[in-house]
């Protein structure tokens, strides 16, 4: 599906209907008024003003169909977790309780905020605004398919593999700063551990990112997905892929390294002084980063959309980003949580000198030709 | 560097029941730690000295929600040691053999709750429902699922159900199978060692000084078992093997209370196989005589004490309970200084706490 | 231009940090505001706080964190690297590898001896 021919053409329809009604007040009324109104129907119909309403109608429709992604990817993992440990899982809102998780968000959306007064009420705000927002936007560097993804005129932007990586890092600054801003022992403690883990994944991760660069020779998503069409990069980067999993499992806090939260050592970690529809919405944030990282492990390693053609591009790109979710789901289902000092140890005493080697794996196999 | 300390409890998920642990902590590293407990106090003992004989046997359930067999039990005994009377040999089997079911049900609620403590949550809701086997059982025995009030003075409430045994031998089988699931869930996991090997390290000098008792004890390998080294009821006919583990840490005390749930499969199995046809409960006298009497079990938790003077009316004049974990806490502090906050959960899970016993 | 290419994702950007600003507000339409000051309190599990929290926090990483500034900036160097590999001369690659191998025995190194200095 081309993502801004469809939004183009959404786009033209609202501005043909609003139009309709511009150009008839204008008609209707006399005078300068009139032309005035007249103009105004020209300036929307113009090129730039279309571009960017175009550009919002594709933001949109790309936040609604990850949403939707999200909220699935909730439903699965209820409900695998309940198959991984006897019981069934939601079942009574929706088919198959698909549609519990609407019901859990509208629950947080009507519950009450409470500010603690101890708190620093500026950093206390501004922090889950930055967590929540940085998240939402790393959904818009990936495409789903070939053409689905953020484009202008058609074009993807540019550098979307870096890009998506840096706003993933900035997530820990804000849970830093909310720690120390609820002035709450616990939270400060859990914006430490995350500052703390982010330096014993930050490297081995972007090292085996570095590594599939080097085969594909593009910063770009689409061209990476592309230079997979014959093998996908899982398999001669095999202990890349690995390194990948382990860290992007970090990075989306996931146990067993949910060290910021870990809810039995420290309440609710970070969040603890968070409620209502705050809390809601990070819950529902964690998800968001728990797709985009299955969605980057699909583009880098898995060959993001190809796939044999029975079924639409986007469908390929999905089903593989939900079978990286569902090995989430099961290391979640049978692993308790590590320590600290141990994820530090992990990092950079395993993973370090593992995403080094396949570093050196993927430069003798560019170098000797293969790719 | 400032240090600070922090409330763990009454309300944190690690406390499982209502207590204060306040840990002092550099960075992340414990430098001191005060349990502080009362927070359920009943009054229980007050409420002993007000109630007769039989009104308190209900009560005793409510000690610990664990194990509440054991307590009644150990009430019950150190009564019927008072009064002098002699209990029917097939309610001493009978008892002997709730008792190790009850002990086996207590160590899965262990589990469940310290796999919970240390993020695992697949053990959490994997042992409770295993736990579900042996709750079925001693509500086949009793009637109830959780306070069962089963031991009377002078034998047990009912004698065994028809099909009793067939089913109870039938569970036994099954559960020792799911223990070795459970095994591979923790043995085999390198994460879970990882949480628990060289932590909370409990010497056996200190583990006797501070009056350590149960699994706790014998994880820091001390041989020593009320069951046999003081037997009660019928202990001293049955073959089992005291379980003691030399790291002394917390994956010893796991070693231990798995090792220990074998070893009680194979207790129930033998009492089956002994037990003798009989009565199951002899009238006893309303009044005690004046005098006291001592009892001495060893609960799921540790030796529970109980000490009962009569002073000849159908009342008790003090009704006095040692509690296991009151005294075990108390070494939360040569436990837990040196580790991180994170070690917190998995030490205190360790020992079992529940509060019920411990705040009376 | 930079800020044409990039236009947008700059879009983007405004939407996604105006989204939880927006619902946050929406949802003060719905939710109950009555507050009381018990709920203003800090939590910590039902005690009264011993102390603030804003201390100077003894920070036990830090060594880990010294390395990794150091890591950092070279993983960046290591991606540009990584883009323009197959334009590169053979020197270039290897003077890289060299590069990092040389990190590695001073990561090791640090890890070794920090054993003694580090929490």
């Amino acid at each position: 599906m081309d993502l801004w021919s469809v939004s183009y053409d959404l786009t033209n329809l609202l501005v043909d209907i609003v139009n309709f009604f511009i150009y008839g007040l204008g008609w209707l009324i006399p005078g300068s008024i009139g032309e005035a109104f007249d103009s105004l129907g020209d300036w929307l119909a113009s090129p730039g003003v279309m571009r960017i309403f175009t550009i919002l109608m594709e933001i949109i429709l790309l936040i609604v169909v990850a949403l939707l992604n999200v909220v699935t990817l909730i439903w699965i993992e209820r409900k695998l977790l309940a198959r991984f440990w006897d019981f069934r899982g939601p079942f009574y809102v929706g088919p198959l309780g698909y549609f519990q998780n609407f019901a859990d968000g509208l629950k947080f959306f009507l519950k009450q905020i409470i500010t603690p007064i101890k708190a620093d009420k500026f950093s206390y705000f501004i922090a889950p605004v930055i967590f929540i927002g940085s998240s939402i936007l790393i959904l818009g560097t990936i495409p789903i398919g070939p053409e689905f993804g953020i484009t202008d005129e058609g074009t993807p932007v540019p550098g979307s593999v870096i890009l998506a990586f840096a706003i993933f890092a900035v997530a820990p600054f804000s849970i830093l700063v909310a720690g120390w801003a609820e002035n709450n022992k616990f939270t400060l403690i859990g914006g430490m551990r995350s500052a703390a883990q982010m330096m014993s994944y930050e490297i081995p991760l972007l090292l085996s990112v570095a590594s599939v660069i080097v085969l594909a020779g593009s910063f770009s998503f689409v061209d990476v997905v592309e230079a997979q069409a014959d093998m996908w990069y899982a398999v001669p980067l095999f202990i890349g892929f690995l390194v990948f999993l382990v860290c992007i499992v970090a990075e989306v806090e996931r146990i067993p390294f949910d060290l910021p939260e870990a809810e039995a050592e420290l309440v609710e970690g970070w969040t603890t002084e968070y409620s209502g529809m705050r809390f809601g919405f990070f819950m529902m944030t964690e998800y968001v980063r728990g797709y985009a990282g299955c969605a980057i492990a699909a583009a880098l390693f898995l060959g993001g959309w190809n796939g044999p053609a029975i079924i639409p591009d986007e469908f390929w790109f999905l089903i593989k980003a939900y079978m990286v979710f569902v090995i989430f789901v099961w290391i979640r289902a049978s692993l308790p949580r590590i320590r600290t000092d141990q994820i530090l140890d992990l990092g950079w005493k395993r993973l370090l000198p593992l995403a080094m080697l396949n570093l050196v794996i993927a430069v003798v196999l560019k170098t000797l030709g293969v790719f | 560097m400032a240090e600070m300390w922090i409330n763990m409890g009454p309300q944190h998920p690690m406390t499982h029941g209502l207590w204060n642990l306040r840990v002092k902590v550099d960075g992340e590293v414990i430098v001191d730690a005060m349990p502080e407990i009362g927070y359920l106090h009943r009054g229980m003992e007050k409420i002993f000295e007000n109630k007769n004989y039989t009104q308190i046997g209900p009560i005793t359930d409510r000690l610990c929600y664990g194990s509440s067999i054991t307590w009644n039990h150990l009430y019950c005994m150190t009564v019927e040691n008072l009064i002098g009377v002699e209990v029917p040999e097939r309610a001493k089997y009978i008892r002997v053999m709730a008792i190790e079911i009850q002990r086996i049900a207590s160590h899965m609620m262990w589990l469940a709750a310290y796999a919970a403590d240390i993020g695992l949550l697949a053990g959490f809701v994997l042992a409770m429902r295993d736990r579900e086997i042996m709750v079925d059982l001693l509500q086949m025995l009793s009637g109830s699922r959780l306070t069962y009030n089963y031991s009377r003075i002078g034998g047990v409430a009912a004698d065994l159900p028809p099909e009793f045994e067939r089913d109870c031998l039938r569970a036994i089988d099954f559960f020792e199978k799911r223990i070795e699931e459970h095994e591979t869930l923790y043995r085999d996991s390198k994460i879970f060692l990882m949480r628990s090997e060289g932590l909370g390290i409990l010497s056996r000098e200190d583990a006797i000084n501070l009056g350590v008792t149960g699994p706790t004890l014998r994880a820091s390998n001390v041989k020593y078992d009320v069951r046999k080294h003081n037997s009660y009821e019928v202990y001293d006919e049955m073959d089992f093997e005291v379980q003691c583990h030399s790291d002394c840490d917390v994956y010893g005390r796991y070693v231990v209370r798995m090792n220990e749930m074998r070893e009680s499969c194979n207790i129930v199995r033998q009492a089956l196989k002994k037990m003798p046809k009989g009565p199951v409960r002899v009238k006893t006298p309303m009044y005690a005589p004046e005098g006291d009497a001592i009892g001495r079990v060893e609960d799921p938790r540790g030796e529970g004490i109980m000490y009962v003077i009569g002073d000849g009316t159908d009342k008790p004049y003090r009704l006095k309970v040692r509690s296991p974990l009151f005294v075990t806490l108390s070494a939360a502090k040569k436990m837990l200084v040196g580790y991180k906050v994170a070690d917190v959960v998995s030490i205190m899970g360790s020992i079992d706490v529940c509060m019920g016993e411990t705040d009376k | 231009m930079l800020s044409d290419t990039y236009l947008p994702f700059a879009i983007f950007a405004v939407v996604s940090l105006a989204l939880p600003v927006i619902v946050f507000w929406l949802s003060r339409y719905f939710r109950p505001l009555k507050v009381i000051p018990k709920q203003q309190e800090t939590y910590e599990c039902g005690e009264v706080p011993i102390g603030e929290a804003k201390i100077q926090f003894h920070f036990q990483y830090y060594m880990f964190a010294i390395i990794f500034v150091a890591f950092d900036l070279v993983s960046i160097f290591v991606i540009l690297w990584a883009l323009v590999f197959s334009d590169m001369g053979d020197i270039a690659k290897i003077m890289l590898l060299s590069f990092l191998g040389i990190l590695m025995v001073g990561v090791t190194y640090a890890l070794k001896k920090e054993e003694i200095i580090w929490i």
